[in-house]
C-alpha cells in the first residue's frame, strides 16, 4: 500500500515536473542586429503575421534560404541574387531557367539543419511542409523563419508574392512581380479562344489506385490556363480527390490530362477502357511536355470531337489586374480567384 | 517484523467455501484443525477438491467462511503479511526464465524486506540455511529452468523454508521424486514440526501418508468424510468409501534413510 | 571480472562512445566558430532525445516482458503506442484548426505533437484500465490491449487516407509516423527528462515483484506480493515510458523487445539489473543508430524508427542463432 502511495505521488510529481519543463519559456528572441537596407516606407510594415502566428520583422534581409520551389523564384525576382544563398533542391534539377539558380546549394528540407546554418542566413522562408521542431530549432539559433503556409496554385501563389514583398520591404517590385505573372497567365488564356476550350480533367493512376487535381490545388489552375474546363471540380470534388472506378465512369470525361505512359494503363484497365477517353484510341492523342527537365512527360488524351465548351465565369473586375490583362490581350480573361481562407494573415505591424 | 508466536489454537478452518470463478460451488463448507507439531495429510480420490483447500488457505482463491492463525483472521490481512505466516509449496511451478536458484530460494525471503533494500546478512544467512535443509545447496548457482523435476521440488520446498512462516501448505510436494527425496523431505518436514510449524500436505499416496504423518483429512466431493490420526483416517472403511477400494493391510516393500542421516 | 560486471562496463563504453561519436558527427563543420556553439547544442538536444527514446523503450520492454512473463512481449502491446500515434495525427490533422490564433500562449508550438502524443497515449492506457478492471487476467489485458492497437491503428489509418487527399497533410501524417528525433529540443528534453528517468527509478521500486511474478501468479501471491498492485504499475509506467518515447521519436519499434533479449544472457533475469542495463543498452542503440541515419547519405529523409528494425532484426537474429547453437533459449 506504501509502495502504491509512493508511485502515485511520484507520478503525479513526474508529471507536473515534465509539464513545468516543457512549458517553461525562454526569454524572448530578440533579432540580432538591425537589418540594413531600406527603411520601412508609409506603405511597408514593420512585421507580419505568418502562417504559423509568429510575428516576423520586415526588412532588407541579406543571406536568404528558400526552403520551396515557389518562394525560389519568386525571391530571385525581388532582390539581388546575391542575397539568396540557398534555394530548394527541387530548384537545382536541370531546368531551362535554371541558369537562375546556380551557384547556391540545394536544400533538401529543413531538416537539414546544420546545412542551413552553415549558411549563416538572417532569413528562411518555408512553406507548411517543414516541421515545427525544425523552424524552432532554426529560431533558436536567432533566425529570422517566415512560413508562407500551404500552396495551393495560382491564388497562394499571389499571396505569397505580396507578403514577400512586404517582408523584404519590396512591395513595388513585388506588385510588377504580380502583374507580370497575371499578364502571363492571362496571355496563355487569351490565346485559346473559348469555342477551343473542352472539358476535361486530371488523373494519374498508379495500379488500379486512380488520383485527381482539382480546386485548391495548382492542377486545377494548369488546366484552367491550358483551356480545359476542369470537370472534377465541375462534378464537386476538391483537392486532390481518390476516384473509385464508378465515379470516373459516371463523369466518363471526354479527355484526359495525365502522365506519359499513364494513358495506356487507365485504358487497360478493364473496366475504365469504355471510357470515352479511351474510346477514341490514340488518335488525336497529343504529347504536352510538362516537366521536360525530369524526363516526366504528360500526355494528353484527347478524345475525337471536342465537347461542349463552358462560358466563361465570372465578369473581370474593372480597374483589377485581371481587367488590366483583358485591356492589353483584348480578350475577356478568367479572373484569379484569390484564396479566401487564406493562410498568410497579412496582418501589419505598423 | 518478527514472526507471530505461535499459541496453542493452531491454524483453524471453519467453513470453508469455494466457488469456482462463473462456476459452481467446489469445496462446501470445510472445517478442519491443524496444530504446531503436527504433519496433516490432506487425502482423496481426484476431484475431492484438495489442492482448491489448500490454495483458499494459501489465499490464492476466494473463499467463504473463515481461516484463523491462533485466533487472527488470515483473510484480514495483506498479502505481505500473510505470506508471513503460511508458505506455500505449490505442486509445479510456471518458472521458465533462467533465474538463479539462490535468487529463487531468495524470493521466499520477499515479504522480509522493502522494494529497494538489498538482502540483509539475516537474509543471506537464512536462504544458505533453507538451500541445506532442503539438501539443493550444491544447486544455488545453477539456473533454475536447467533442474530437473525432483531438483525443481525440492527448491520451491527451500523458498518456502526461507519464507520462516510458521504455516507449511505443500502440494504433493513428492510427486516427482524418487524414494531416497521423498524420504528426505519428510525428514525435513518432521523436523520442521518438531521446531513447531503447522504442517499440511496434500499427498497422493496412501501408504506415504500413513508413514509420514500425525493426522489425516479425507476429503470427497468437496466435504471433509473423516479427520482424525491417521490410522484411523486411512483405514479400511474409509478408504473403501472414498476410493472404492478395498485397504490390505500387508508387509510390502519400505525404505528407510541409512543410519547416520545419509544426508547428503 | 565476472560476465554481468564486463557487461556494465560494455555498455558504459558504448553508450559513452555514441555520444561522443553523436556530439562529433554531422553536416556542419565544427571548426567554425561562430556556429560551434550552436552546432553542439543542435547535437547535444537530438541526442539526448534519441537516448531517452531508447532508454524508455527499453525499459518498457523489460516492464511488459516481466508483466506479461513473455519476453516477446513488446511495449506497443498495452495499445498506447498506437494511442499516442492516433493522438499525433489527431493533432497533425487539426494543426491548422490549432495554429490559427487559437495556440495557447504556455505551450511552445513543437510541443503541440508531443502532447497530442501524450494524451493519446493517456486515453489508450484509461481504455485499457477501464475495460480490464480492476483484477482481469493477464490474457484479457493483452486481448485487451491487441483490440486497442487495432482500433488506434484503424481509426490511424483513416485518417491517413483522408489526409492523402490533401497533399500537404498527407506528407505530413506520413512524416510523423516515420519521424525520428532529429531537430528535438530542449524542450521536448524537459519534457521527456522526468517521464523516463525518474520514471524508470520509480518502476524499479516492483523490480522485486516482478522477479516473484516471473514463477507465476499464484506463487508470486504465495510468497507475498500484491499481483494486482503490480500489474497496475506496470502497466501504467509502461504507458508512461512508451508514450514519453513516442513523443520525442515517433515510432521506434523494435527496441523494446531486441535490447531486453540482448542483455539478458549477459546481466540476467532479475529485474533490479535488468532495468538499469536496458536503460543503458536501448539509450546506447538507439543513440547510434540515430548517428547512422545522419552518416549514410541519402536523399530523402532516412527515417530512425525503420532504422532501428532494419539494423535490430540482423542482431536479433544473430543473436537468436547463437542462442539456439548454444542449446540456451533465453
Amino acid at each position: 500500500m506504501k509502495l502504491q502511495l509512493f508511485n502515485g505521488i511520484s507520478l503525479i510529481g513526474i508529471l507536473a515536473l515534465a509539464t513545468w519543463g516543457a512549458t517553461r519559456r525562454d526569454a524572448p528572441q530578440t533579432v540580432q542586429g538591425t537589418i540594413v537596407g531600406a527603411a520601412p516606407s508609409a506603405a511597408v510594415p514593420t512585421a507580419l503575421t505568418d502562417a504559423r502566428g509568429q510575428t516576423v520583422p520586415t526588412g532588407a534581409y541579406q543571406r536568404i534560404v528558400s526552403l520551396n520551389i515557389v518562394s525560389d523564384p519568386i525571391l530571385l525576382s525581388l532582390v539581388e541574387p546575391t542575397r539568396i544563398v540557398a534555394v530548394s533542391e527541387h530548384s537545382q534539377e536541370p531546368h531551362p531557367e535554371g541558369y537562375r539558380y546556380a551557384g547556391r546549394p540545394g536544400v533538401a528540407r529543413a531538416a537539414d539543419l546544420e546545412t542551413i546554418l552553415s549558411l549563416s542566413p538572417d532569413l528562411v522562408v518555408a512553406s507548411h511542409f517543414a516541421d515545427e521542431a525544425f523552424l524552432s530549432r532554426l529560431r533558436d539559433a536567432g533566425i529570422v523563419v517566415f512560413d508562407l503556409g500551404e500552396m495551393r496554385g495560382v491564388g497562394t501563389t499571389i499571396l505569397n508574392i505580396r507578403s514577400l514583398g512586404q517582408l523584404l520591404h519590396q512591395p513595388e517590385r513585388a506588385a510588377r512581380l504580380e502583374a507580370d505573372y497575371r499578364m502571363r497567365l492571362g496571355a496563355l488564356d487569351a490565346a485559346i479562344p473559348d469555342d477551343a476550350e473542352a472539358p476535361g480533367l486530371y488523373l494519374s493512376i498508379y495500379g488500379d489506385s486512380l488520383f485527381g487535381g482539382t480546386t485548391g490545388s495548382s492542377y486545377t489552375d494548369m488546366l484552367h490556363f491550358a483551356g480545359v474546363d476542369d470537370l472534377a471540380e465541375a462534378h464537386g470534388y476538391v483537392e486532390r480527390p481518390r476516384y473509385s472506378p464508378e465515379q470516373l465512369l459516371a463523369i466518363d470525361p471526354p479527355m484526359v490530362i495525365t502522365q506519359t505512359g499513364m494513358g495506356a494503363t487507365l485504358c487497360a484497365h478493364s473496366t475504365l477502357q469504355r471510357l470515352a477517353c479511351c474510346q477514341a484510341g490514340d488518335r488525336g492523342a497529343r504529347q504536352v511536355p510538362q516537366r521536360p527537365w525530369t524526363g516526366t512527360r504528360a500526355g494528353r488524351l484527347r478524345s475525337a470531337g471536342t465537347g461542349p465548351s463552358r462560358p466563361v465565369a465570372g465578369q473581370p473586375r474593372p480597374g483589377s489586374f485581371d481587367a488590366a490583362a483583358r485591356d492589353l490581350h483584348g480578350v475577356a480573361v478568367k479572373p484569379i480567384p484569390l484564396p479566401s481562407s487564406q493562410n498568410i494573415l497579412l496582418e501589419a505591424h505598423r | 517484523m518478527s514472526p507471530p508466536s505461535i499459541g496453542q489454537r493452531g491454524l483453524a478452518v471453519t467453513g470453508l467455501r469455494v466457488r469456482h470463478r462463473h462456476g459452481p460451488e467446489v469445496v462446501h463448507g470445510v472445517d478442519l484443525q491443524a496444530h504446531p507439531g503436527e504433519v496433516m495429510g490432506l487425502v482423496g480420490p481426484n476431484g475431492a477438491g484438495k489442492t482448491t483447500v489448500l490454495k483458499a488457505m494459501v489465499g490464492l482463491l476466494p473463499s467463504a467462511g473463515t481461516i484463523t492463525l491462533d485466533g487472527q483472521d488470515l483473510s484480514q490481512l495483506s498479502a505481505r503479511e500473510r505470506a508471513h505466516r503460511v508458505a506455500y509449496v505449490p505442486q509445479r511451478t510456471a518458472l521458465t526464465a533462467p533465474l538463479s536458484v539462490r535468487s529463487v530460494v531468495d524470493l521466499g525471503r520477499f515479504a522480509h524486506r522493502s522494494s529497494w533494500s538489498r538482502p540483509s546478512a539475516h537474509d543471506r544467512a537464512v536462504v544458505s540455511q533453507a538451500l541445506e535443509d532442503a539438501n539443493v545447496a550444491d544447486l544455488a548457482e545453477r539456473p533454475f529452468s536447467t533442474l530437473s523435476g525432483g531438483e525443481r521440488q525440492r527448491v520451491l520446498l527451500a523458498r518456502a523454508l526461507a519464507t520462516q512462516a510458521p504455516v507449511l501448505l505443500l502440494d504433493e510436494p513428492t510427486s516427482a521424486l524418487d524414494v531416497r527425496q521423498v524420504l528426505l523431505l519428510h525428514t525435513i518436514l518432521r523436523t520442521l514440526a518438531q521446531r513447531g510449524s503447522i504442517i499440511i500436505a496434500v499427498l497422493h499416496d496412501l501408504a506415504e501418508v500413513r508413514e509420514h504423518t500425525d493426522r489425516a483429512v479425507l476429503l470427497q466431493d468437496g466435504q471433509v468424510q473423516y479427520t482424525g490420526p491417521t490410522p484411523e483416517v486411512v483405514a479400511l472403511e474409509p478408504v473403501r468409501a472414498a476410493y472404492g477400494v478395498d485397504l490390505i493391510e500387508r508387509a510390502g516393500l519400505a525404505y528407510r534413510l541409512p543410519t547416520g542421516g545419509g544426508v547428503a | 571480472m565476472n560476465r554481468s560486471g564486463l557487461t556494465w562496463i560494455i555498455l558504459l563504453l558504448v553508450l559513452t562512445g555514441g555520444m561522443i561519436t553523436g556530439l562529433l558527427v554531422g553536416d556542419g563543420d565544427l571548426s567554425d566558430l561562430a556556429l560551434r556553439e550552436t552546432y553542439l547544442k543542435l547535437r547535444l538536444w537530438r541526442l539526448g532525445n534519441a537516448g531517452l527514446a531508447g532508454a524508455a523503450l527499453a525499459t518498457g520492454g523489460v516492464l511488459v516482458q516481466g508483466l506479461f512473463r513473455n519476453p516477446l512481449a513488446s511495449p506497443s502491446i498495452l495499445g498506447t503506442t498506437a494511442g499516442a500515434s492516433l493522438g499525433g495525427m489527431v493533432v497533425l490533422s487539426l494543426w491548422n484548426v490549432l495554429l490559427a490564433g487559437s495556440m495557447p500562449a504556455w505551450l511552445p508550438a513543437e510541443l503541440l505533437l508531443p502532447v497530442g502524443c501524450l494524451l493519446g497515449a493517456w486515453l489508450a492506457l484509461m481504455l485499457l484500465m477501464t475495460v480490464t478492471g480492476r483484477d482481469a487476467s493477464v490474457i484479457t489485458v493483452l486481448l485487451t490491449g491487441f483490440i486497442l492497437s487495432s482500433l488506434f491503428l484503424s481509426v490511424g489509418g483513416l485518417l491517413t487516407s483522408f489526409a492523402s487527399e490533401d497533399f500537404e497533410l498527407g506528407r505530413a501524417i506520413v512524416a510523423f509516423t516515420l519521424r525520428g528525433v532529429e531537430a528535438k529540443g530542449r524542450h521536448h528534453l524537459a519534457l521527456a527528462v522526468p517521464m523516463v528517468v525518474l520514471g524508470t527509478a520509480v518502476a524499479m521500486s516492483w523490480a522485486r515483484h516482478l522477479d516473484a511474478l516471473l514463477t507465476g501468479e499464484d506463487e508470486a501471491r504465495s510468497i507475498g506480493v500484491d499481483v494486482v498492485a503490480v500489474r497496475r504499475w506496470a502497466i501504467i509506467w509502461t504507458a508512461t515510458l512508451t508514450a514519453a518515447a513516442v513523443a520525442i521519436g515517433g515510432n521506434i519499434s523494435f527496441v523494446g523487445l531486441m535490447v531486453p533479449h540482448a542483455l539478458r544472457p549477459f546481466v540476467g533475469v532479475e529485474h533490479r539489473q535488468l532495468m538499469p542495463a536496458a536503460f543503458l543498452g536501448g539509450a546506447a542503440f538507439v543513440i547510434w543508430v540515430d548517428i547512422l541515419v545522419r552518416v549514410v547519405p541519402t536523399r530523402g529523409h532516412l527515417p530512425l524508427g525503420v532504422v532501428t528494425r532494419l539494423v535490430g532484426a540482423p542482431i536479433f537474429l544473430y543473436l537468436l542463432a547463437r542462442a539456439a547453437r548454444e542449446g540456451r533459449m533465453a
